[in-house]
């Protein structure tokens, strides 16, 4: 019988497993940041376990790794010019990082780090104090006309810079819930689903099929969107940082 | 008696409402990559990335207003 109420949410949970009390500050390792660990773990043995030993024609690790490293070149310096090369080691990390995160929460059972708004907010908002970084750096206070198209009437210049001011800083945001949402919103179905046979098959076993065929399909779709989302946030950072170094 | 849940549950389901502007985007950036796929169809290869791109942002869209849902239900 299924048991209790149902309730989605219980799976976002965040708690701790292991507690450190850093100078009156609360380091504690919960299971988000138990899983940010492991996916960066990941990350490292895959690549440096791709790259051990390097031969001209790659194998199968080295080409994984090679393939990579070429598709977000090919990102960075496609949005930004010639200019961007520096960028690519944070480009880098930003989509690994993501993709890794978001596929591993479709292991069942494991939790995914990126369906906290924490963590998506905390890296929209380095991305976009960065990117005004780098505005500032490479062309000082000549920075702020980017948010004053020219070619407009002097009457309606307050309001359309007003305007681009707000969509300036709604970036953040629409990062951060972009990805929150789209990753929550897959595990909220994949749950639902799960509920749906396993009620099924309490009343007769058969009856389940129907549901489970339908969690297949929904699992394909939701690795599909673990890696798109990793890289719509990605070619956003690169388009950002593109409006920020090349004005207009 | 306590109708908190109850509306919750229609503010709720306004808030889900909105998600009909989603669906059309996605039907019309569907339509129109079919229709320039069917006057040019070399271009398939070059617009299916793109076509992809952009509905992750529509889905986006729609997906902030399931968060405004979820919200209302579970934390108000």
């Amino acid at each position: 019988m299924s048991s209790g109420k149902f309730d989605p949410m219980h799976q976002f949970e965040v708690h701790k497993l292991l507690d450190i009390n850093l100078f009156g500050l609360d380091a504690s390792i919960t299971n988000q940041s138990m899983w940010m660990i492991f996916s960066t773990l990941c990350i490292m043995i895959l690549f440096i376990v791709g790259l051990r030993k390097r031969t001209l024609i790659p194998n199968k690790m080295q080409s994984f790794v090679e393939v990579t490293y070429d598709f977000i070149q090919d990102l960075v310096i496609s949005s930004t010019g010639i200019k961007g090369k520096s960028l690519i080691p944070l480009i880098f990390t930003i989509f690994s990082f993501i993709a890794m995160n978001n596929t591993l929460g479709l292991i069942p059972g494991s939790y995914t780090s990126t369906s906290q708004i924490a963590l998506n907010f905390a890296m929209g908002l380095s991305v976009i104090s960065f990117v005004i970084c780098v505005g500032l750096y490479h062309h000082g206070l000549k920075f702020f006309t980017l948010f004053v198209p020219h070619g407009l009437p002097t009457v309606l210049k307050p309001f359309i810079a007003t305007l681009e001011l707000i969509s300036f800083f709604a970036r953040p945001f629409t990062l951060a819930i972009r990805l929150a949402a789209n990753m929550a919103a897959g595990h909220i179905l994949l749950k639902v689903f799960s509920h749906f046979a396993v009620m099924l098959a309490s009343v007769f076993v058969a009856y389940a099929i129907v549901p489970s065929a339908v969690l297949f399909g929904i699992n394909l779709l939701e690795l599909l969107v673990a890696v798109l989302q990793a890289y719509i946030f990605t070619i956003l950072t690169c388009v950002y940082l593109n409006d920020a170094i090349n004005l207009h | 008696m306590d109708m908190t849940i109850g509306l919750k549950a229609i503010g709720a389901s306004i808030a889900v409402l909105s998600m009909i502007g989603s669906s059309l985007a996605i039907g019309i950036l569907s339509g129109k990559f079919f229709e320039s796929v069917a006057r040019q169809p070399e271009i398939e290869s070059k617009l299916k990335g793109s076509l992809i791109i952009a509905l992750g942002f529509a889905e986006a869209i729609g997906l902030f207003a399931f968060t405004i849902a979820a919200l209302i239900i579970f934390i108000l």
